[in-house]
């Protein structure tokens, strides 16, 4: 009996449909020729004629195909690898089908993915939800860290932009930017890798608009800023060697906005004039939109003119005197450490040139550091940033844990099914498709999901105030980040599908059939992998948590440190007296006290004082001091602590208690002894215990001999010690080496003024009494910075509880998940064991003992989970040495309060799978078929 | 006149589709049987060997103008039957319509006479 069906099969070739429709045909085709074969035999011919005539009914086998395949709908066409090579219209036929194939069954299997998506909704919710939160955690830190670290500043080039950064360690700790007038005469010529330099200023001028005056910032910068920024300005010109000549009449760029604001963006505007304290600038030019650089407030650019001494000495004066920036951009090709290099030669240079200062260089371990602009801005941040970030990551690679468990678990369940498809017809490479089909769009989804949870938390962010965040105002969701997250959904998504596709490989597949869906991922090695990656959760969470744990308890050290004043009740507000109206110093001096001597008859004032340096600002300088009666060693470095002006009633009004002696008063008049005041760092450093009340301080003015005094040198008799002062962090971040001393404003006027009002009268109603008043004494003099002490304070802490706020959000969520994760394996473990448990409570195992044994399955898990979190703590401790205050990174409360926590919920989650165990039916399961 | 078996292939390509619809009118059967019908009707001047005709099958089941279903009979191998659909009869009559106005006019125009 000839084989009719291997006959048409073996002419007709691979025609690329799918196998379903090709068995179709060849069925059919050997069917009809099967039939006119009988018929043949039936009207007599011989066998051998019957059969070369039905050879002969199909004469060509190619033509035949190649119209099947023409005929064939889009809705069959698979490609079909191993086809023979084709050309021309067969070969045309087939890119298409190959086309059609790509889409209309991936279409196919994507209505498949949604069905089974819906069908098993608890799955679909569950792993989109866990995406949303991960991913999106994931996506609002990366948007900060974009935002504030990543993304380049908005200047040409500007990741060539160096800074040259003095420092001084043994008397200020903290790294410094700023550099001295002398740096932009000698630096250019010694540091050849870097080619434009620049200097500038901060500097704030009152500004009156609409009978308003108005403190304003700008930018006192030289010549050569505009060729470093490689921005010129978009109205006019920039500034010229001539404008910054001394005297040489005055100059004002403005900034776009400004311009837009005073001007209303008048292009006459160029040529006219603004008044900056008093004085008249003329407008020579307008900086294009959207130009900023190193503060957003920046308003105006003006000359920077150095003085004669500047220019041509070497003294201690001109090269000791701190308080300019100097800039550079690096030469196409140099390096920074080129840079560094040359620098620290022409430093050394410098040190045996000037045999006077070189004592002082060599005593503080000056040096200078060449770093990147944009790194410089975002050094405090970046620590705590990066560490978020990894949180972040951390929390993500938790979620994708479950849901790989999760879809391992599925997919095992739905072997069957798959094997039948597989069966059917569907071609391995269509599974995989589909599988991965499925998590891609619910990762997706999830990705999407992410996006809004994402947004939520960015705004969130926002809302805080990031004062001290280099580039805050940058962070907002921008498409890099869509994109980021998308791209991670995505990954996520196809890594899944490709792993639970994997996982189902054709052996486990027939397996599966035979053992009627309990197969596919079972097996000790997937055993043990479940397990080590509950472990691994736990673990991760323990970290996570110890660090929110070390954030939040270092957070109440720092609310309960001592900052040296008491803010409650205290109004501030700063102001400065421009030289143009308060030349000289009993000008000064008349409108201090005139303005106290209101303020304080104002009702609801209890005290008032004025002072140069306000706790939490970003106010005053600092000097060199020396006890009178202090032998300083040679090469011993000298103290340079906060220099702080104050009237009498200030330190009261702050509440800075007094230690020992008295504070300043009526007595310490300008014609009177010099006095001090110091605090009790300074007191220490001197003194050590011993009483240095009626004892001499002065300011030090040989550097290379910090003990020589002469008829010039200024004495101050100690009258009292304070208790030290956090000037600028409640953590002591910015202070100076060795604490503060004060001295009497009656003796010592200042011209930048913050005056700290005590009152219990609503802030507000205050504040306006308070501007009436100063406006009473002088209209065009502008209040500003003006807030209560608790909100200085509170800035302080901005970012510290943002980022603990953070921190333990990801701790919880990374809790929640591992603990579902943890519940998920052991639900499945109880669902695979269920015939072992079944047989024990038929041979008499009471519930007790068999949610023992399914609790102790977890407890284990638990207590690994433990240790190794416990252990990856401990190791990372010094990546958070930065961030805590008052306490260790290993501190053991913290790690044993974690560990705890995270059992206990880790336990809980065991419990339901536990009692799920106890109430298997023995009767049930061992008749299962 | 005895009636020439009409060998040219765009001539059988064209009917092609009518001929297999028209004899599924009568009834359903299976492809072989249609190709045999078609042949007695035409009384030999038409016939379509399975190279021609399967394909004609294959394309009008997939524009589901006709639908195919095996069938086993006891004893026997499995078939597929057609029959007709509602747009398949719909079709015939189209195409019984507008071969009918050609033939009508090929006649005219080519002085052809009855046979």
């Amino acid at each position: 009996m000839r084989d009719f069906k291997a006959y048409v099969r073996s002419r007709l070739g691979p025609s690329g449909l799918s196998v379903e429709e090709e068995l179709k045909i060849v069925e059919e085709l050997a069917g009809q020729l099967e039939d006119l074969h009988q018929s043949l035999l039936d009207r007599g011919h011989s066998v051998d004629d019957a059969w070369a005539r039905v050879q002969r009914e199909i004469p060509d086998w190619d033509k035949l195909r190649t119209d099947l395949v023409a005929a064939a709908p889009l809705v069959e066409r698979l490609a079909h690898p191993g086809a023979a090579p084709f050309a021309g219209p067969v070969k045309q036929a087939f890119m298409t089908r190959l086309l059609d194939a790509c889409t209309r069954g991936a279409l196919q299997d994507l209505k498949l993915a949604l069905r089974s998506a819906r069908k098993d909704r608890g799955f679909a919710l569950t792993v989109l939800l866990t995406l949303a939160v991960c991913l999106g955690a994931n996506a609002a830190i990366f948007t900060v860290v974009y935002s504030v670290l990543l993304r380049p500043l908005a200047l040409p080039d500007a990741e060539r932009i160096v800074v040259f950064a003095d420092q001084f360690p043994t008397i200020d700790p903290n790294f410094s930017l700023l550099t001295n007038a002398r740096s932009f005469f000698d630096r250019p010529r010694a540091v050849p890798a870097v080619e434009d330099q620049a200097m500038f200023r901060t500097t704030r001028r009152a500004i009156v608009r609409d009978e308003r005056a108005e403190q304003t910032s700008g930018l006192e910068v030289t010549p050569s800023f505009f060729t470093l920024v490689r921005t010129a300005p978009a109205l006019g010109r920039a500034f010229t060697e001539a404008d910054a000549e001394a005297g040489n009449g005055q100059r004002v760029i403005l900034s776009h906005g400004f311009w837009q604001q005073a001007f209303a963006a008048d292009p006459g505007a160029i040529g006219r004039e603004l008044e900056l304290d008093g004085r008249r600038f003329t407008i020579v030019g307008v900086m294009p939109a959207g130009f900023w650089f190193f503060d957003r407030d920046v308003r105006f650019w003006l000359p920077l003119t150095f003085t004669q001494a500047q220019r041509l000495e070497d003294t201690g004066t001109t090269r000791l005197t701190y308080g300019w920036y100097q800039v550079g951009r690096l030469r196409p090709g140099a390096e920074v450490a080129e840079a560094q290099a040359q620098i620290d030669t022409l430093n050394a240079a410098n040190s045996a040139a000037f045999k006077d200062i070189a004592p002082i260089w060599a005593s503080t371990h000056f040096h200078t550091i060449v770093v990147r602009l944009h790194e410089a801005l975002v050094r405090d941040v970046s620590g705590i940033l990066y560490l978020l970030w990894g949180g972040a990551a951390f929390v993500l690679l938790i979620g994708a844990i479950n849901i790989a468990n999760l879809t391992l678990a599925r997919s095992s369940v739905r072997a069957r099914e798959l094997a039948t498809r597989l069966a059917i017809g569907a071609s391995g490479l269509r599974l995989v498709r589909l599988l991965t089909l499925e998590s891609v769009l619910l990762s997706t989804l999830g990705g999407i999901v992410s996006l809004g949870v994402a947004a939520a938390i960015v705004r969130a962010i926002q809302a805080q105030s990031l004062a001290s965040v280099p580039n805050a105002e940058r962070i907002g969701l921008d498409w890099t980040v869509v994109a980021f997250t998308l791209a991670s959904a995505l990954s996520v998504g196809a890594l899944i599908g490709l792993g639970s596709a994997a996982g189902l490989r054709a052996p486990s597949l027939s397996r599966a059939l035979g053992e009627q869906g309990k197969g596919g991922t079972r097996g000790r090695g997937a055993r043990t992998l479940r397990r080590g990656l509950v472990v691994a959760q736990i673990a991760i969470s323990v970290v996570l948590l110890v660090g929110a744990g070390l954030l939040l308890a270092s957070f109440r050290n720092l609310l309960r440190a001592d900052p040296g004043f008491v803010g409650d009740s205290v109004l501030t507000a700063a102001f400065s007296l421009p030289q143009q109206r308060y030349a000289d110093e009993t000008a000064l001096r008349s409108f201090a006290d005139r303005l106290l001597g209101s303020i304080r008859a104002l009702p609801g004032v209890e005290s008032a004082g004025l002072t140069s340096n306000i706790p939490m600002g970003s106010y005053g300088g600092w000097g060199p001091i020396i006890a009178d009666d202090y032998e300083a060693a040679p090469g011993e470095s000298v103290v340079s602590p906060w220099r702080i002006l104050v009237t009498p009633k200030y330190l009261e009004t702050m509440g800075t208690p007094l230690v020992r002696g008295r504070a300043f008063d009526e007595r310490d008049r300008a014609d009177g002894e010099h006095v001090m005041l110091i605090d009790e760092s300074l007191a220490k450093r001197f003194w050590g215990d011993a009483d240095p009340i009626g004892t001499r301080m002065y300011r030090p003015t040989y550097p290379d001999d910090l003990n020589r005094t002469d008829e010039k040198t200024q004495f101050y008799t100690v009258v009292g010690i304070v208790r030290d002062v956090q000037l600028r962090d409640l953590a002591g971040k910015g202070a100076r080496a060795f604490g503060s001393f004060y001295l009497p404003q009656a003796q010592w006027p200042e011209r930048n003024e913050v005056i700290a009002i005590k009152t219990r009268a609503s802030p507000e109603t205050l504040m306006n009494a308070v501007r009436a008043e100063v406006a009473k004494l002088d209209p065009q003099l502008p209040l500003f910075d003006a807030r209560p002490m608790i909100e200085r304070t509170d800035l302080s802490l901005a970012s510290r509880k943002l980022a603990l706020g953070l921190a333990a959000t990801f701790g919880v969520v990374a809790l929640l998940l591992a603990a579902l994760g943890i519940y998920g394996v052991l639900a499945y473990l109880v669902a695979q064991r269920r015939r072992e448990i079944g047989i024990r409570i038929a041979l008499g195992s009471s519930p007790r003992a068999v949610f023992s044994l399914v609790l102790g399955e977890g407890l284990w898990l638990t207590i690994a989970g433990l240790l190794f979190g416990v252990a990856g703590a401990v190791a990372v401790a010094r990546g958070l040495e930065d961030q805590v205050f008052g306490i260790a990174p290993t501190d053991p409360v913290v790690l044993a309060a974690v560990a705890l926590v995270t059992g206990a919920i880790a336990l809980l989650a065991c419990v339901s799978p536990a009692v799920r165990a106890t109430r298997v039916d023995p009767i049930v399961v061992l008749t299962e078929p | 006149m005895e009636a020439t078996p009409i060998k040219e292939a765009a001539l059988k390509k064209g009917t092609a589709e009518l001929l297999v619809l028209a004899q599924l009118e009568q009834g359903p059967t299976h492809g072989y049987d249609i190709a045999r019908r078609i042949e007695a009707r035409s009384e030999g001047a038409v016939s379509f060997n399975v190279a021609s005709l399967y394909p004609v099958l294959y394309r009008l089941e997939h524009r589901k103008l006709i639908s195919g279903r095996w069938v086993e009979k006891a004893g026997q191998r499995r078939r597929r039957y057609y029959q007709l659909t509602p747009s398949g009869k719909k079709s015939l009559a189209a195409q019984r319509a507008s071969w009918g106005a050609f033939m009508t006019g090929v006649q005219r125009a080519a002085g052809l006479g009855y046979a």
